[in-house]
Parts: C-alpha cells; sequence; structure tokens
C-alpha cells in the first residue's frame, strides 16, 4: 500500500522516445523503468528524454536505477536527456553527477527542440 | 505507527500531518482524509487541554493500526477524566449552547465511523476513533 | 508554535514499523514541522531526502526489513534548529568508516550495484549529520538543519 506510487507511459514525439515517470522513483521503481528502457532499445530509438511528473519523491535507490540507464545508453550509443525535474532533483541530478550523461530541460518541449538540433527526426 | 507530542497546542498539527500522510497513502480518498484530520485534531486537543492539562511533561501518544478494513488511531492522554461522548447521530441544533469541548466531541463522533472511550491502565484515557476503508469517497457531511 | 519552545526544545517522536514505503510518514512529518517552524522550501525539499535516506537505511540496513523492528525518528524543535534523530534497533551494524565515502559516478558504471548514495546525500544536505550508536544498541544518525532568518533586523 505504501509501496508502488508510479506510473510509467512511453510515447515517441519526433523521433524520441519519452519515458513519463509519473510518481515516485525508489527502489520499487527498478522494474517498470528497466522495463520501458528495454522495449525503446528494442524498437531500434536513439534518442530517449525521461519526463519526470508528480516526482515528490526520488531517493538514492531511484538514483542507483537511473545510473543503471545511464551506464546502458552509454554502452548502446544512445542518447539521454531528462526534464520535468523540480529544482530540488536538478540539484541532485548535479551533485551525483548524472547530468553529466543526461542533459536536464525544464519541460518536454525544450528537450525535444534539443534533440532536433542533435539529429533527432520524425 | 505511533506519535508522541508535548502537551502544548499547537503540536497536534504535526500529528494531524503525520496521520494524514498514513491515511492518503493507504488509499482513502481526499474527503475521507479531511474528516480524519479533522477528529484527530479534536481529540489531540481534548487530551491536551482536558487531559494532560496543557502539562508539557505530560504526553499525548497516538497510535495508528491499518489492517484491510479499517484505520484505527487511539489517542492517548495521561490524564483521568473521560470525557462523554454524545451519541449519534448527534443533534445539533439541540447542542446549540454546548461547551467548546462539547463541540470537538461532536465533531468527532459526527465524523468517526466508530468511537470510543476507555481507561487506559496507566491512569490515563484511550479515544479510539475508527474509520472504515470501504467507505472511501463517502465523506460524511456535518449536517 | 515559536513562542513556545524552551532553550532544550520540544521533541516530537514517531515510531514506525520497519516496511519500505514508512519513510514517507516521517518525511511528510518532518516537512510539515519544517514548514510551521518557517524553513524555506528549498531546505524542505533537502530535509524530505535526508530523512528519506536515513529511515530507509534503518529500516533495510538496520532492522533488516523486520515489520516487527521499529524505527524512531526524534524531532527537536528548537528556537533556530531541527534535529532530527533516526535510530534502528541495530540487527546489523553500520560500518561507520563507510559514512564518509564520497561516491563516484564513473566508479558505479562499472559496478553491478550502482547505490551507495544515501549517507553522501545526507551529508551533503543537512548541516550537521553524525552517525553513533543508539542507546539502545542500534544505529543513530543525527543531524542538524539550521534555520536561517533573513538578516534583516538580526543581532
Amino acid at each position: 500500500m505504501l509501496e508502488d506510487e508510479l506510473t510509467v507511459n512511453i510515447r515517441h514525439r519526433d523521433g524520441v522516445a519519452i519515458i513519463d515517470l509519473i510518481g515516485d522513483v525508489t527502489t520499487f521503481a527498478e522494474e517498470k523503468i528497466n522495463g520501458a528502457y528495454r522495449q525503446v532499445t528494442a524498437r531500434g530509438d536513439r534518442f530517449i528524454l525521461l519526463n519526470f511528473r508528480q516526482n515528490d519523491y526520488i531517493n538514492s535507490a531511484g538514483i542507483a536505477i537511473l545510473i543503471g540507464i545511464v551506464t546502458e545508453v552509454n554502452q548502446n550509443g544512445q542518447k539521454l536527456a531528462v526534464s520535468g525535474l523540480s529544482p530540488h532533483f536538478q540539484k541532485i541530478f548535479r551533485m551525483v553527477g548524472l547530468a553529466q550523461y543526461a542533459e536536464i530541460y525544464q519541460t518536454e518541449e525544450d528537450a525535444l527542440s534539443a534533440f532536433k538540433r542533435l539529429g533527432a527526426v520524425e | 505507527m505511533q506519535i508522541i507530542l508535548p502537551s502544548i497546542l499547537g503540536y497536534e498539527v504535526i500529528a494531524r500531518d503525520a496521520v494524514a500522510s498514513l491515511a492518503r497513502r493507504c488509499g482513502i480518498s481526499p474527503e475521507r482524509v479531511e474528516d480524519v484530520k479533522t477528529a484527530l485534531c479534536e481529540a489531540c486537543t481534548n487530551a491536551i487541554e482536558h487531559g494532560n492539562r496543557s502539562d508539557p511533561q505530560r504526553k499525548v501518544q497516538v497510535l495508528c493500526t491499518v489492517d484491510e478494513q479499517r484505520l484505527v488511531i487511539e489517542v492517548y492522554d495521561e490524564g483521568g477524566s473521560l470525557p462523554m461522548l454524545p451519541r449519534k447521530p448527534v443533534q445539533w441544533t439541540l447542542e446549540q449552547r454546548a461547551s467548546l469541548r462539547g463541540m470537538g466531541l461532536m465533531l468527532i463522533v459526527t465524523l468517526t465511523d466508530e468511537v470510543s472511550v476507555v481507561a487506559d491502565p496507566n491512569d490515563g484515557t484511550c479515544m479510539r476513533l475508527v474509520f472504515y476503508r470501504n467507505l472511501a469517497g463517502d465523506s460524511v457531511s456535518a449536517s | 508554535m515559536s513562542d513556545v519552545e524552551g532553550a532544550t526544545g520540544q521533541v516530537i517522536e514517531l515510531r514506525l514499523p520497519s516496511r519500505l514505503g514508512y519513510e514517507r510518514i516521517a518525511m511528510d512529518t518532518a516537512a510539515a514541522l519544517a514548514r510551521r517552524m518557517g524553513f524555506a522550501d528549498e531546505r524542505i525539499d533537502a530535509l524530505r531526502t535526508a530523512i528519506g535516506e536515513a529511515v530507509t537505511n534503518a529500516i533495510e540496513h538496520g532492522n533488516q526489513a523486520d515489520a516487527a523492528m521499529k524505527v524512531v525518528v526524534v524531532l527537536t524543535v528548537r528556537p533556530d534548529e531541527l534535529i532530527i534523530s533516526v535510530s534502528d534497533q541495530g540487527r546489523r551494524a553500520l560500518e561507520l568508516e563507510r559514512t564518509r565515502t564520497r561516491p563516484h559516478i564513473a566508479d558505479a558504471f562499472q559496478r553491478a550495484d550502482k547505490g551507495g548514495w544515501g549517507i553522501w546525500l545526507m551529508r551533503e544536505l543537512m548541516d550537521e549529520v553524525e552517525f553513533t550508536l543508539a542507546p539502545g544498541g542500534g544505529n543513530q544518525v543525527r543531524m542538524v538543519v539550521h534555520l536561517e532568518r533573513s538578516p534583516v533586523g538580526d543581532q
């Protein structure tokens, strides 16, 4: 009852795979996030956006899951960005070093235009 | 889950926020969570002012248990005066001249699904508030 | 509330079962208290993260997720600071030297276990963090956040 507070959706826009992470990213999110990543990777997506929404709570276990995604993104030659993070979690992503591997954008639109400059197309 | 507070007015809102967090996270509807918050605040205020006579050394203890059917909140004080609870359904119109404490007790009876007061073996009083989880959405109106 | 705390501070105690998810109750309760004390939103967010990590550690590590074991969170309200102590019943002791390491993301890429950020985050986000043995024999962490008041009219 107190555990599962994350909904994960996959969408595609302008050649970018958008993974919406709605809710809390903690240890309980592991299967959902890894599953979504595997799904877009199997499809051959090269540009991936993790779009955070309603994230009150991202903890160190959630950070470890995201580092796992970055590890694979680097190995697979994909490009990862994040959007929708609150100022607090933007700060934490910078402290941890995640921001060096996944560019932080305020909004989904900002991230999509940046991906477009990198060559993402429909 | 258990919360222990000093008997100082104002601290009941901390217990309220802790219990609201639990209630919300175990799937009780937002309207019903408001009922839980109001009833709990009244019970804590009663425990602080009447049970513990606002002696900061005395503690108010709030014990919450959740099962499939119910959220049970027990509020313990260290005093000995058992409040008299009005009967359901509360006759608001007949109690126009009730004291503030009386109003608080009427609110508690109106907002909870079950409520009882028992003397605690350690010379205190325990007020036990019960909220049914399957009534999610049926906010009790105070009319 | 600010006119009622003495120099020693008023104490609110929260006892939680060692089940993941209950750390959220501690986070919400401490955040509600900090808001009433007048902490800025940014500090409250930091506090939420630090308490979440401390309670999660106590549940998972100290109490080995045995739901019958309690995690005790003591919030002490002082005029100029909030002190948070989190203790477990110490099924497993924390290796104190490991509470001082600074993890690096590049190392994490190489490891199977990509975790180990919790205690470092607590240290980064709180003004004071100290690990000790709890009186009952478990692990205890004591964290302090100072209430920064606007400089106008101070002293």
